[in-house]
């Protein structure tokens, strides 16, 4: 009788201690510092002057040289400016930039994935 | 007589042994619990800091400045009062350059400095 107690009593511990240690992973909330990380790259690309006439040629060579410094991907949606392609995307910002005679809204995704 | 008592009272020794072990494995899960929520605690705390500290050196801090006007992410060098921003913003240390520290957390943040992209580690405890 009291084996049968005993295993009982381990059996409830067991499956009360699994329950218990299979808490959820818990980390750092760096969302601000994505969204910074985010808006830097555009600050970069307006500071090189790409963003006045929309300089392709000059957006992809500081996104590729962004690419090196840091290992993210940089891809435009509207446009033909990839660095490499978002495969995990980190974060995504939209902005408004002039040129070709008018405003155009642009999606810039930020990530890390295939060069 | 002697012998059912002496039954019942190993019978209730075993059953407490499970018992016990729960009770005791508990105590240590809340203890661990509250340990990592603290130390999650202090390095989000830590994190929440360089994050401020970097965007202010970023944008304004470590910027030109030239006719009243700023310009962020354009910047003009690292010399800087640091001590005086450690203890400000209530940091132990901060430090920002082109080299990241070691044994010291540390963020990044994309700048301009002399006509070239660069990556500015800002690290601090």
């Amino acid at each position: 009788m009291q084996t049968f107690e005993f295993i009982i009593g381990l059996l409830t511990f067991l499956l009360i201690a699994q329950i218990l240690s299979s808490s959820p992973n818990v980390s750092v909330d760096d969302s601000l510092y994505k969204y910074q990380l985010a808006n830097d790259v555009w600050r970069v690309f307006y500071l090189k002057g790409h963003l006045t006439s929309f300089d392709k040629i000059g957006l992809n060579s500081d996104a590729n040289k962004i690419t090196s410094l840091t290992g993210l991907c940089i891809e435009f949606e509207e446009e033909d400016v990839t660095s490499c392609i978002v495969k995990n995307q980190l974060i995504t910002i939209n902005k408004l930039a002039y040129y070709n005679g008018k405003i155009n809204s642009l999606t810039i995704k930020i990530g890390s994935g295939h060069y | 007589m002697t012998t059912s008592k002496g039954i019942l009272f190993y019978d209730t020794l075993f059953s407490l042994i499970p018992l016990l072990l729960l009770i005791n494995y508990g105590l240590f899960y809340i203890n661990y619990s509250q340990s990592k929520s603290s130390q999650l605690l202090h390095q989000q705390n830590v994190f929440d800091k360089l994050v401020s500290a970097a965007d202010y050196l970023v944008k304004i801090g470590l910027t030109k400045k030239s006719d009243g006007e700023i310009y962020p992410n354009l910047i003009t060098g690292t010399d800087f009062n640091y001590e005086e921003l450690a203890s400000k913003i209530g940091l132990n240390h901060v430090y920002a350059g082109f080299i990241q520290k070691e044994k010291l957390n540390c963020i990044y943040r994309l700048v301009i400095y002399e006509d070239e992209i660069k990556k500015l580690y800002i690290c601090g405890d």
